[in-house]
């Protein structure tokens, strides 16, 4: 169907500037001196070094990978250790784990942390510590996807085969599923905790539900800079942005390790 | 049994435990059965307006990114090499550039002192410069943004269902390029493009970050209004706020119904 070549490459185009406007004008903003008019006046890293040294800031993307970075392991741990069960001693148990592993895809984040805040607020628990909840909503949160990434993983490698065969050689089922299958679907695994990674890092509203006080994390303090000079915002979202775009680097890069080793 | 431990305490306490709480909350809190916090959705203007705004708005970026998504997979579909791998890595990032950081660039761009509004009022281009991002139709821009790489993404892989052979059919039956996208692609890729439309509606219509930063208590969304009341300024009403989030797990939870009739009827078609 030669004859949509030109509105194909059209609507290419347009979708092309379109996704790519506020990207570029973020870029360029960040570096601009002044930008009253039709061009930027005069090129700047003065908001790049204000940025960059100020403390809240570094101190929130800190803050916010160590928040990130914990619900993920934990889950996955959590995932690791409830799959391998239901693999070996109770495959009827699949389906079950599996509607509460995807659940929260349908409940959204707002819904899960309003309802986690409202039950243990006032509770005088451990549970009603705020980071501890956030921690713990995290862990929900990315559940979803960290279930998906283990299981296909580890439908990928043959575990029952591995694991018999590592039996008959005299090891005890579950040394061979930490040691063996386990660094086996890692690529898989580090694939699918980055993106929940992802996620977490770039969530604003739990946080703001939660303990946008408490813990400030670097989209916490996006949101309390606001109204601040727009340039060191820019100057921060083109960082955060990188940020991200080296996670999803990385993901991609599991991802290729995971295909490449499936195909040896 | 030990093992699934870690997990069960994860679901029990955070997921069953407060989805249970905010249901008795919703329907009575102390003891007896009401339908007050529901009725009261259903009378106050603001939370009626609460819903229809989130309904609407949702339904058409859905609707309408569901288009250009379509058609910027098929123009995809066709194109080949570097350029293709380009165009899709650049839709990998745009993807992940969403909540907050997304409604600071748009406010950069199209707000009161954005660069695009400064540079039409320089050349005189009204519709531009007079660009209103903080209303419902001026935030539909944002709404769309996300949805259009998420979206083109998640579509792409329908497009390779369609054979060539069925077109070279098609057309020498004397069936033109739209008769065949209507009579036989898009039944075909129907169950793709509705599981795509659900993820892009409930992404949208649980949208946080865009309309709290962009309008925040202007006009009424029920995602907003849900948060408020829970940790708001004014008035905290927990049972309220939980007859809103079931009103919004309803609305996902019906959308959702919806697309799975659709689906079966059109898998229906496939086989026979």
């Amino acid at each position: 169907m030669k004859e949509h070549r030109g509105a194909m490459l059209a609507i290419k185009s347009v979708a092309a500037v379109f996704l790519l406007t506020p990207l570029v004008v973020m870029f360029i903003y960040s570096w601009a001196d002044r930008w009253l008019s039709i061009l930027p006046e005069g090129f700047t890293v003065h908001y790049y070094v204000t940025t960059l040294t100020n403390p809240d800031f570094l101190m929130g993307i800190l803050r916010g990978i160590i928040i990130s970075a914990i619900p993920v392991i934990i889950t996955n741990i959590s995932v690791l250790l409830a799959l391998y069960v239901v693999m070996v001693y109770l495959p009827d148990m699949e389906k079950v784990v599996q509607i509460f592993c995807l659940i929260p895809t349908t409940i959204n984040g707002i819904i899960v942390a309003t309802s986690v805040l409202s039950m243990y607020a006032g509770s005088g628990t451990i549970l009603a510590n705020r980071i501890v909840m956030l921690a713990c909503i995290y862990c929900v949160f990315v559940m979803p996807v960290t279930y998906q990434g283990i299981r296909n993983s580890l439908y990928a490698v043959n575990m029952k085969g591995l694991l018999e065969a590592s039996q008959m050689l005299g090891y005890r089922k579950f040394h061979s599923y930490v040691t063996v299958i386990v660094p086996s679907i890692l690529p898989g695994l580090a694939a699918s905790a980055l993106m929940g990674f992802a996620g977490l890092f770039g969530d604003f509203a739990i946080i703001k539900i939660i303990a946008s006080s408490q813990y400030e994390t670097a989209q916490a303090f996006l949101y309390r800079n606001r109204a601040a000079d727009t340039q060191e915002l820019s100057a921060a979202v083109v960082i955060l942005l990188l940020i991200t775009l080296v996670i999803n680097y990385a993901v991609h890069k599991s991802q290729n390790k995971q295909k490449e080793s499936r195909e040896k | 049994m030990l093992f699934f431990l870690p997990l069960s305490l994860i679901v029990l306490l955070f997921e069953c435990v407060p989805l249970f709480g905010m249901i008795t909350k919703a329907f009575g809190g102390d003891g007896g059965f009401t339908l007050d916090y529901f009725l009261e959705i259903i009378e106050k203007p603001v939370y009626r307006a609460a819903v229809q705004n989130s309904l609407g708005i949702t339904l058409a970026c859905t609707i309408i990114g569901l288009i250009i998504d379509f058609f910027l997979a098929m123009a995809l579909s066709r194109s080949k090499g570097r350029g293709k791998a380009l165009y899709l890595s650049m839709l990998n990032l745009t993807s992940s550039f969403s909540g907050l950081p997304l409604s600071i660039a748009f406010i950069t761009v199209l707000g009161t002192a954005g660069v695009l509004v400064l540079m039409a009022q320089k050349i005189g281009f009204t519709p531009l410069a007079n660009y209103n991002l903080y209303t419902m139709n001026g935030m539909f821009i944002v709404y769309l943004y996300f949805q259009i790489p998420m979206g083109t993404l998640l579509l792409l892989p329908t497009f390779d269902k369609i054979r060539k052979e069925w077109k070279e059919a098609a057309r020498l039956m004397n069936a033109g390029s739209s008769r065949f996208w209507f009579q036989i692609g898009i039944p075909v890729m129907m169950p793709g493009i509705l599981g795509t439309f659900n993820m892009l509606f409930s992404n949208a219509v649980a949208a946080y970050a865009t309309p709290y930063l962009l309008i925040n208590n202007n006009i009424p969304l029920l995602p907003i209004k849900v948060v408020d009341m829970f940790v708001g300024d004014v008035r905290q009403r927990p049972e309220l706020g939980s007859a809103l989030s079931i009103t919004l797990l309803a609305i996902v939870l019906i959308e959702i119904g919806l697309t799975n009739l659709c689906k079966k009827h059109f898998e229906k078609g496939t086989r026979s």
